[in-house]
């Protein structure tokens, strides 16, 4: 695992701020989809946590870089996690 | 893999959620386009996360669309979703409600179409058409045997059932060759087509509505604007206060159709400054007999000169009688100059006007004195 690449922890909400930065290994990802009512998401990026970070959940909005991606998916392991993450259509202006 | 749309709902309404007027007020929702069977008419899919009923009038991408179907609600305690099917409203009525015109939009459809199951491919001519509005406060006044225009057509009311589908008027009409007779309204501004005033003067706008020829006795609701807010606002009951200095368009309009309106070209000027004028004689205050002094005098408008012609004269000390203790022995009305001899010992008051006599000066009290 290369924890190489710093995320920030967002709250529930895309314009919430920062409440933790981590170190994850960020892996793109192809081959999986999510469907939530009507709608499709490709899933293009996985994020894979040391340990277990409580503040990591679904539902969660994580910064990377300038981009806001939504965690739409967990597995949690004995000793790391990994997380599905898809990169929002719409980006809010950043302040 | 699926996920519950519950659970979601904030992030695809993020994501995906899309502004839109319903019944009026601006809310956002999610839309998807019904593709489950080709058909004539346009439905898309609301999803919201508040509650709405049918019958709601919602606006979307510039065109009216009728909430046609019941609310799904998805009973969940923690995360209401409500979705339901809209159908785009392809004709508008226009209702006339105590003079006031109301724009109805309305599905027309054939009789086999009225329910959602059936969707027919083609509509057949008849000179019987089914409409479908929301039940409302407007469309309660909704008669039978009520005549209106839709498409080129006029078509008489026959039935209407407000019982099938609750939040929804299904009418039934037939052909009719006589046409629904609607007002011709017409607005005028009586202050006429341009006015001027200035920052410190407000106006009234006075106007009169008419129906066709006639001059409407209780007026229809109207909206009054100002092209620039900045140079003069006009509040509801028309009464336009300047702001600042320029000029602006002040328009009224039928509040139920505001391509019917009148305007008003407003030039704003400064406060216009009011003539205050004086003349002031100057020179020395004391003569020796049997000397001369030069004398002059000076227009003077708000307390900057002006040109003006002279004529100065002299009275005794009590300003109103005649006196030869000195006398003027020459002028010059266009410099404004005089000269006084001193004849005998005593005071005297000089005064000046114009030639035109419509400013005199305060007395200019002079001594006559002795040369010892």
């Amino acid at each position: 695992m290369f924890n190489n690449t710093i995320i920030s922890i967002l709250g529930d909400n895309p314009l919430s701020s920062s409440q933790k930065n981590i170190t994850v290994d960020l892996q793109e990802y192809s081959g999986e989809t999510i469907e939530i009512g009507d709608y499709e998401f490709e899933i293009t990026k996985r994020i894979f946590i040391s340990g277990i970070e409580p503040l990591i959940y679904v539902s969660r909005y994580i910064k990377i870089g300038f981009k806001i991606y939504k965690i739409l998916h967990i597995k949690e392991f004995d000793d790391y996690m990994e997380g599905w993450i898809y990169e929002l259509n719409r980006q809010p202006e950043m302040t | 893999m699926r996920k519950s749309l519950n659970t979601n709902i904030d992030f695809i309404l993020y994501e995906f959620g899309k502004d839109f007027l319903l019944n009026g007020i601006t809310q956002k929702g999610l839309f998807l386009e019904v593709t489950d069977k080709i058909s004539y008419y346009n439905d898309n899919f609301l999803t919201t996360d508040f509650p709405f009923e049918t019958g709601s009038l919602v606006n979307y991408q510039d065109s009216d669309w009728l909430i046609i179907s019941e609310i799904n609600h998805n009973n969940d305690q923690d995360m209401s979703i409500y979705k339901a099917r809209m159908r785009k409203c392809s004709n508008i009525l226009i209702l006339n409600v105590n003079g006031i015109l109301h724009k109805v939009p309305c599905l027309v459809t054939d009789k086999v179409a009225l329910g959602l199951d059936i969707n027919t491919y083609i509509s057949t001519l008849d000179t019987q058409i089914y409409i479908m509005v929301a039940n409302d406060a407007f469309t309660s006044n909704i008669k039978l045997n009520d005549i209106y225009k839709i498409g080129r057509l006029n078509y008489s009311v026959q039935n209407i059932d407000d019982l099938t589908k609750p939040g929804l008027l299904n009418i039934k009409l037939k052909f009719s060759e006589v046409p629904q007779v609607l007002p011709v309204y017409s607005i005028q501004i009586l202050n006429g087509e341009s006015t001027t005033t200035n920052i410190d003067i407000p106006i009234q706008l006075n106007i009169k509505i008419m129906d066709g020829d006639t001059i409407l006795t209780e007026p229809l609701p109207v909206v009054y604007s100002s092209s620039d807010e900045a140079i003069a606002t006009i509040d509801a009951l028309g009464y336009v206060i300047p702001v600042s200095v320029g000029s602006c368009i002040i328009t009224v309009a039928l509040e139920s159709d505001t391509t019917i309106s009148d305007s008003l070209s407003l030039v704003v000027e400064e406060v216009p400054i009011l003539d205050n004028k004086t003349v002031i004689v100057s020179g020395d205050i004391e003569i020796i007999k049997g000397y001369s002094k030069n004398y002059t005098c000076s227009f003077q408008n708000n307390g900057i000169p002006y040109s003006d012609n002279s004529i100065f004269y002299i009275k005794a000390d009590d300003g109103v009688s005649a006196t030869t203790l000195a006398t003027i022995t020459s002028q010059n009305g266009i410099t404004n100059t005089c000269t006084i001899y001193g004849n005998n010992l005593g005071y005297v008051k000089l005064f000046v006007k114009n030639e035109s006599e419509t400013l005199i000066s305060e007395g200019f009290r002079i001594r006559v004195k002795s040369l010892f």
